[in-house]
């Protein structure tokens, strides 16, 4: 059975990408992971992960795939005893030092090859079964036609991104932020650097107009047209990135490749690609496109003009509760909706459902015409049953 | 400690004073200036011999898989060659390497990843070399050169960025235009940092940026005894300075007591260099950007 992985950047993230249908998540600890500095996850909060990951009958995968310098190996024996011990079932890394101590103090764990070692042909992944990794991350450059033939000539694991973003630059081989920032990407300090201005000249002379810029950063990925030929071939796992994204854009995405996946094992076809490309869209806040999946990258996987991402605001509210005798919904409420509106609930077991809101309430049942402040608890009758962590949004076209 | 240097020309190929020369495949490797066709690689091989030099040649690209059988062949026509070393960026040659029982004379330079002492030793197992980061503090390196495998990049515009894609040709297509950038050393300059300018190279094989600067470890050689080997990067500098600053190093590593002379020197040959990150720490924090 194929596994979709979804990210998780803290534990409320976790459990939503869990519920919405993740088989298995990767999180970063607050040590040796390129998201440290941003992590919540202390050993007790990655307990909690595994504890609640298994009640749902999924992994929890730990990043470690910092480039470590020498200080990097403070405490990693303890850490990994700690992971081993909490229940962790693998820990992607880069680094075969780090692979040596873990394969030592937790033989238990699988060790991941992450795709900061950019992994592209068979002959590399043989070496890696060798050492005894258990999956290895495909580097980001490799087709769909090549994964299938690494599929026919390897036995180690493959775990391809399938969504989100892109490095423009082999995976760990780009120290423009270092540079440019002293900020080390290959130790969770990247500046995005590839996204900026840039200005071309040759022999001195500008190569374009004085206003405009050089852009080099990628699209974001978005994989999906190439699914069902992943699962066909074997490709043991599908990774979306994304630790920093909101807890909306994960449900959304992660429950959209969750129902093409299992159109597809169940039905052994995909009826309507555009439903699932509409579903990802209603999250999506960047241009995407397919990657090397395809075809050789050219200026349609390549972002021009554009700076930075929009914040969507079709999130509206979580639930938090439904009371089914009286068919109240309290819901906190994440961007700004009104009496009138027709929004859609949407959850783990619940299809898109369009609802008109004819009335709602503040905590305390006094009448509300509009839902404008966030996290602002919202009473309202909904007819048919939600359940907690059911989402609501905007339609858009 | 032995100093090598990537050849910017057969022809002053007697002029270097190193002890050994890198030769680049324009096909496998990452390497920017000057490249080397089999036929180029034989007559250096031939004269690195007869003259008692080592010879190195650099098939540093990563490897696709439609491109494994032939990437094999022509290391099999190399290997009929003298060569000493192979410097490596794919694990798919040192796997092939191993089989032939020939991984010692493998350098690997993925250029980030071998940071640390702990690293550099696993590689002893498969009896290859190592170069060692270019990002890493004087005294991380120190840490770095006890595992007694290590090579390291000393002079040059260091490589900080290598893309499958092709950046330059996309952004004409993109414009719509057909300016003839490609294979071509270019400039590109951010717009909060004008004074800095990365030259931006692309090629079949992707596109590669460089410093702004030109790396250089110079009087700090002298604490840094372990390093097997040392190398002189010539990308995009001229033949005539390559061939002065090879001889400053080989001087150096005759008279290390003369290397503040020595460096005053080498400050004239080219003053943009600058010594990176030897006394720099990088941070990891996500705050202060830009």
């Amino acid at each position: 059975m194929i596994e979709l992985l979804a990210p998780a950047g803290n534990l409320e993230k976790l459990k939503i990408a869990i519920l919405y249908g993740a088989d298995a998540v990767y999180i970063g600890g607050k040590k040796f992971s390129l998201r440290a500095r941003a992590s919540n996850f202390g050993i007790k909060e990655i307990i909690e992960a595994c504890q609640f990951a298994k009640m749902h009958n999924a992994k929890v995968y730990v990043t470690m795939n910092i480039v470590p310098h020498p200080e990097d190996f403070d405490g990693i024996e303890e850490y990994v005893r700690e992971l081993d011990a909490a229940g962790v079932s693998g820990v992607i890394i880069s680094s075969l030092a780090y692979a040596e101590i873990i394969k030592r103090v937790a033989p238990n764990i699988e060790v991941h090859l992450s795709t900061q070692f950019s992994a592209s042909n068979s002959d590399t992944l043989k070496m890696f079964e060798d050492f005894g990794f258990h999956r290895a991350v495909l580097a980001r450059e490799v087709s769909l036609e090549q994964i299938e033939e690494l599929r026919k000539k390897t036995k180690i694991d493959l775990e391809v991104f399938i969504h989100g973003g892109m490095c423009v630059s082999y995976s760990g081989r780009c120290m423009l932020s270092n540079h440019m920032t002293n900020r080390d990407a290959n130790r969770g300090g990247c500046a995005h650097s590839c996204r900026w201005n840039y200005s071309l000249y040759k022999d001195g002379n500008l190569q374009h107009n004085q206003d405009e810029y050089l852009n080099m950063g990628s699209k974001d990925l978005m994989a999906i047209k190439a699914i069902t030929k992943m699962i066909d071939v074997g490709v043991k796992s599908l990774k979306i990135e994304g630790r920093m994204k909101s807890i909306y854009y994960i449900a959304t995405v992660v429950r959209c490749y969750r129902m093409l996946i299992d159109e597809y094992t169940s039905t052994g076809k995909i009826s309507d690609y555009d439903f699932y490309i509409n579903e990802i869209l209603k999250a999506e806040n960047r241009l995407t496109a397919t990657g090397f999946l395809f075809n050789k990258v050219g200026p349609n996987e390549q972002l021009y003009n554009v700076r930075s991402e929009t914040p969507t605001k079709e999130f509206l509210g979580i639930v938090v509760d439904y009371n089914e005798e009286t068919k109240i919904a309290t819901i906190e409420q994440r961007n700004y909706f009104e009496v009138g509106e027709v929004v859609e609930f949407f959850g783990p077991h619940l299809q898109n459902t369009n609802y008109k809101v004819l009335e709602m309430f503040d905590q305390d049942m006094n009448n509300l015409e509009v839902a404008r402040h966030p996290l602002q608890i919202i009473k309202m009758e909904v007819p048919f049953k939600l359940n907690a962590m059911d989402m609501i949004r905007k339609i858009t076209n | 400690m032995k100093l090598l240097v990537d050849l910017k020309s057969i022809q002053n190929i007697d002029k270097y004073n190193v002890d050994g020369y890198i030769a680049s495949s324009a096909d496998y490797s990452c390497h920017n200036d000057k490249c080397y066709t089999f036929t180029e690689i034989k007559q250096i091989s031939e004269y690195a011999t007869k003259n008692n030099k080592i010879f190195v040649v650099n098939i540093d690209r990563i490897i696709e898989e439609d491109e494994l059988d032939l990437v094999k062949e022509y290391i099999d026509r190399l290997l009929e060659l003298k060569v000493d070393y192979f410097i490596y960026g794919d694990f798919s040659i040192l796997r092939y390497f191993q089989s032939k029982n020939l991984s010692n004379k493998l350098i690997y330079d993925p250029k980030t990843m071998i940071t640390n002492y702990y690293e550099a030793i696993l590689y002893n197992k498969f009896n290859s070399l190592v170069a060692i980061n270019n990002e890493l503090t004087l005294e991380e390196i120190k840490n770095v050169v006890k595992a007694n495998n290590t090579v390291m990049e000393v002079y040059g515009f260091h490589q900080m960025f290598y893309s499958r894609r092709q950046l330059l040709s996309n952004y004409n297509k993109f414009k719509g235009e057909d300016r003839d950038l490609v294979s071509k050393k270019l400039e590109i300059v951010e717009e909060k940092r004008d004074q800095e300018e990365y030259p931006i190279y692309e090629s079949k094989n992707g596109t590669f940026i460089y410093t702004s600067y030109i790396y250089c470890l110079f009087k700090e050689l002298s604490e840094l005894n372990e390093l097997k080997y040392i190398r002189i990067n010539s990308s995009f500098l001229e033949e005539e300075k390559v061939i002065k600053i090879v001889d400053l190093y080989n001087q150096l590593l005759n008279n290390f007591d003369k290397a503040d002379e020595l460096y005053k020197e080498l400050e004239s040959v080219d003053n943009r260099i600058d010594s990176g990150f030897l006394y720099k720490k990088s941070v990891v924090l996500k705050e202060g950007v830009k």
